[in-house]
């Protein structure tokens, strides 16, 4: 090992975070080489020293978050309730008013456009088929075909 | 009943339970985890009452942005992600005040560092000032490699937890530790002479 990448790897070393490997590279090339030896000791020092740095000292702070989250809460299902609040029973009233009228023209339309809709499918289609072949010209295309074929029948005869 | 159930429960479960806005979980979740938070925002503000807001911060932050936490990943691992990104944004934002940091440790942390068992042939005095001369060595890293420092030192942190909080590659994190270190040996290289 080099002692660049060995001065990467020292914290861990420290700390004993190090595989057994590497720490047994470790130990050999510190075996040998004062520098890093040096470095080993600064960083255990180092290391040491921030524990002097004090703990945290106030309670837990559940019941400032709990408070927050109410504000919150209360802001959220508030921005909904002040923005439509005034006009709730209005827009409620609106959407009961649409409903039926659409339920009522609704029926309205269907009975216009499906007088028969009391008889079965089978019928109903049959007689608005009918009622297309009623307004159909009184002589049809197959019809002037047959006629044509006859004539062309007795052309070809004669 | 749902009291003993939430003592079983995992953190990944208590989680789907904060999505559902159950402030019951909330609460397991902060008994399990609020020391940690706590210990990690102290130590990098070195202000009860900037650690006091920050750790508020990120458990508001946690119900807030419950829904978007995947059961995938490890919640400490989610939490020490959301830990290092308040502090980070705390010191950039507008409440930071350099002097006030350094102020502070001078008046707070002084008792608290006699308090500590740290030598017994010192006098207090001795140890609030060596107290002091380490928050401010702390405080003059660069935001990232006092973090870094800090998660790794107190919190027993692997390397790759630490690098998944901090967002970034183990051998950033190794690097970000080394220059932070080197930056520490300076600033305290003429305490350690006469300590």
């Amino acid at each position: 090992m080099v002692c660049k990448k060995v001065a990467k790897k020292l914290p861990q070393y420290v700390q004993g975070r190090l595989s057994e490997k590497d720490c047994l590279s470790m130990a050999e090339h510190l075996s040998d080489c004062q520098y890093c030896r040096n470095n080993s000791s600064n960083i255990k020092l180092i290391f040491d020293s921030l524990e002097i740095l004090p703990e945290a000292d106030f309670p837990s702070v559940f019941p400032r978050v709990i408070a927050r989250i109410e504000a919150y809460e209360q802001k959220r299902s508030g921005w909904l309730r002040g923005l439509l609040g005034p006009f709730l029973p209005s827009f409620a009233g609106a959407a009961a008013a649409v409903m039926i009228l659409g339920f009522i023209s609704g029926a309205l339309l269907s009975s216009v456009y499906y007088p028969d809709s009391g008889q079965d499918q089978t019928d109903s289609g049959n007689s608005a088929y009918a009622e297309l072949l009623s307004d159909a010209p009184a002589e049809s295309f197959f019809d002037m075909y047959l006629q044509s074929a006859g004539q062309n029948g007795k052309e070809n005869s004669l | 009943m749902k009291r003993e159930l939430l003592h079983e429960d995992t953190d990944e479960t208590l989680m789907n339970a904060v999505a559902c806005k159950d402030t019951g979980a909330l609460r397991e979740l902060m008994r399990r985890h609020e020391t940690r938070v706590r210990r990690v925002a102290y130590r990098y503000t070195g202000s009860d009452d900037a650690a006091c807001e920050l750790v508020q911060d990120i458990f508001f932050k946690i119900y807030t942005a419950a829904g978007s936490y995947s059961p995938q990943a490890r919640f400490t691992t989610w939490l020490y992600r959301i830990t290092a990104n308040h502090c980070l944004n705390y010191i950039r934002g507008s409440r930071n005040n350099p002097l006030q940091q350094l102020a502070e440790p001078l008046e707070e942390t002084g008792p608290k560092a006699a308090a500590a068992t740290f030598g017994t042939q010192l006098s207090a005095l001795e140890k609030n000032e060596q107290a002091l001369r380490v928050r401010q060595a702390v405080d003059s890293l660069p935001e990232r490699q006092r973090l870094a420092i800090l998660l790794l030192r107190f919190e027993d942190m692997s390397y790759r937890d630490a690098a998944a909080a901090l967002n970034c590659s183990i051998s950033a994190l190794e690097a970000l530790v080394h220059r932070g270190l080197e930056t520490l040996k300076k600033q305290l290289s003429d305490f350690y002479k006469g300590g």
